[in-house]
């Protein structure tokens, strides 16, 4: 060939336009929020809450949290970029959990989680959960002898979803209940006495409000029905 | 002697070609399509059609058994003269220029979409035309292998949709053909868009080796296509509720988001770099099949230099203009018009044009 000499200058021409690694993002400097609340303030607002894990060694808590009044999500997410350590991260949301009092009152609700279907890399297997009472309250909480909040609400889930006194709803499975006409939409209840615990099933209609609760026995007896009983012993 | 000896390839790389020109991008799309038209039940759809498809990829051979040393344009130069020849190239040229540019812009559009939505669409394109030009430039035997390889790189992916398998319900096929035979049926035409590619055998049937075998081949590659359309529509029509598949976009990807793997997040990502692999299937054999067309148009010329002219072709239009999803569909639509009738109707046709040339032929003699 006689282009053969042209090889090694396209090779390194193509070398350099390389992209590498210029966009990386070191933990330290991201803010991946795992948990992320919704609530509503007087005037019925959007107020948005999260829960980010701090990997810098001189702070002294563990976690940051923020809240945020915003119109939506999405605009939450703008002002939460200004104000967060570091790069705001929401793919790796663990749990989403929004007050009953937003899940009861708000009309179409659902509408605020349509952000995290858009947008193609975002995780759909957040958990949902719904809390009893005022997030302010939740997000405050932690104890010293406890994990942080996002890891609290992650177990609290596994351990009641193995001994199926609990139903699980991934982000993915609340769309699919509420647009199935056939199926309740149920989520887990967690309330905060002294303790964080998770006690009930809420229960949703079609457009996605809050219409009742079952205790832990009717529960087992939902994921019966939902053939998804789990017998541990 | 057969002309084109130099470069067969063997009935595996027959049947890879032509089962994944056909899956390609149907596999994203089909059960979204589905969904919308027909409904729980179109998993009939898939079978009626891909039947259909079977029928009529053994008339192409039919018409090609008259001709085993030679592509469907040597026959018809043989027997209607030259100008025949060429234009039937020409036609088919276009045709798989149009295949191959509908399943590239496809591709692209799904990248940026899906994984890349930073990097302009034109490099992407850039990324994509390279390796198409080392494999097609080789010829039809490389292009062949890589068809293989592409195929049995990708035998991964059932596996991955096993996973699923937790979060389906099965309850939601039932009932069977509830809104009757009609949306089945009326779906159908609209479903052999994703069948498209098997007519390439009127280039293909000369190179193959065996080609007593060549109907065995294309019930193989024919069975694949409707076993993997198949199996994705009924994992999609499990996995989301009548009314929220409707609403779904491309829910073959939306599906592998609901796995959770320790080690990694984001499967479907992974899934979909993977399978550009299969993507590539959509316009890599198209592409060479135009080049041949075209170089066959010219006198059997060096089939690189049209390659050359259409990839830069390709490649320079990206820059200024890459069609959107909505312009995608269309020429989608445009293809699949096309496609019914050159691959469904054309080769019928041209059997009973070759037989009354013939029948005119022997009459005229005995006179």
């Amino acid at each position: 060939m006689k282009l053969r000499f042209l090889n090694l200058p396209i090779a390194i021409a193509l070398l350099l336009t390389l992209s590498g690694c210029y966009d990386r993002l070191d933990m330290e400097e991201a803010a991946f929020t795992l948990v992320l609340g919704f609530d509503l303030d007087e005037n019925g607002d959007l107020i948005i809450y999260s829960s980010i894990p701090a990997f810098n060694k001189n702070a002294k808590k563990k976690t940051q949290e923020t809240i945020i009044h915003a119109p939506s999500p999405r605009a939450g997410r703008n002002k939460a970029a200004i104000r967060a350590i570091g790069v705001f991260q929401p793919r790796k949301l663990q749990v989403i959990v929004l007050s009953k009092h937003l899940v009861e009152n708000k009309q179409e609700w659902f509408r605020y989680l349509d952000v995290f279907f858009r947008d193609g890399r975002n995780p759909l297997t957040s958990r949902v959960m719904v809390f009893d009472g005022q997030l302010r309250d939740l997000f405050k909480y932690q104890p010293k002898d406890k994990p942080i909040l996002p890891l609290q609400l992650i177990s609290l889930q596994e351990s009641v979803n193995s001994s199926s006194l609990g139903v699980e709803t991934t982000l993915q499975e609340l769309q699919r209940t509420i647009l199935d006409k056939g199926q309740t939409p149920a989520l887990p209840q967690i309330n905060l006495d002294s303790e964080l615990q998770l006690s009930r099933t809420a229960l949703l209609n079609h457009e996605g409000r809050y219409t009742a609760s079952l205790t832990m026995n009717e529960t087992m007896l939902l994921r019966m029905l939902q053939k998804k009983l789990r017998l541990t012993n | 002697m057969k002309p084109y000896a130099l470069n067969d390839i063997t009935l595996m790389q027959y049947i890879m070609l032509i089962n994944g020109m056909s899956v390609s991008f149907g596999f994203i799309e089909i059960p979204g399509m589905m969904a919308t038209k027909v409904g729980t039940d179109g998993w009939i759809t898939i079978l009626i059609s891909g039947l259909i498809t079977m029928a009529a990829s053994f008339i192409t051979i039919q018409l090609m058994k008259k001709s085993p040393h030679g592509t469907l344009f040597d026959l018809l130069k043989q027997k209607f003269g030259t100008w025949a020849g060429r234009a039937a190239a020409i036609l088919f040229a276009l045709y798989f220029l149009l295949y191959a540019y509908d399943g590239l812009i496809y591709t692209v559009r799904l990248i940026k979409g899906r994984m890349l939505m930073e990097t302009p669409a034109f490099l992407i394109m850039l990324m994509l035309l390279l390796p198409t030009y080392t494999i097609v430039r080789n010829g039809l035997r490389i292009v062949g292998r890589y068809a293989e390889f592409a195929v049995f790189i990708s035998l991964w992916i059932p596996l991955v949709y096993m996973y699923t398998v937790k979060h389906l319900h099965v309850l939601y096929l039932l009932p069977i053909l509830k809104g009757g035979w009609q949306p089945v049926l009326s779906a159908v035409p609209g479903t052999l868009f994703y069948y498209l590619g098997f007519v390439s055998s009127i280039i293909l049937y000369p190179f193959i080796k065996h080609q007593k075998k060549a109907p065995i081949a294309l019930l193989i590659a024919n069975s694949l296509s409707i076993l993997s359309y198949l199996s994705i529509t009924l994992i999609c029509t499990m996995f989301l509720s009548p009314d929220e598949a409707t609403i779904i976009h491309q829910p073959a990807i939306y599906v592998l988001k609901s796995i959770e793997l320790s080690f990694i997040e984001q499967v479907e990502g992974l899934f979909i770099a993977f399978y550009a692999f299969i993507f590539s299937l959509s316009w890599i054999p198209p592409l060479y099949f135009t080049v041949f067309c075209l170089s066959w148009v010219m006198g059997r010329a060096d089939h690189r230099i049209p390659l050359r002219l259409i990839l830069f072709m390709i490649g320079t239009s990206s820059i200024f203009y890459i069609p959107t999803y909505d312009e995608l569909e269309k020429i989608s639509i445009w293809l699949g018009e096309s496609g019914i009738a050159i691959e469904y109707a054309a080769p019928s046709c041209l059997i009973a044009l070759l037989w009354i040339y013939g029948r005119v032929k022997t009459e005229r003699n005995q006179l």
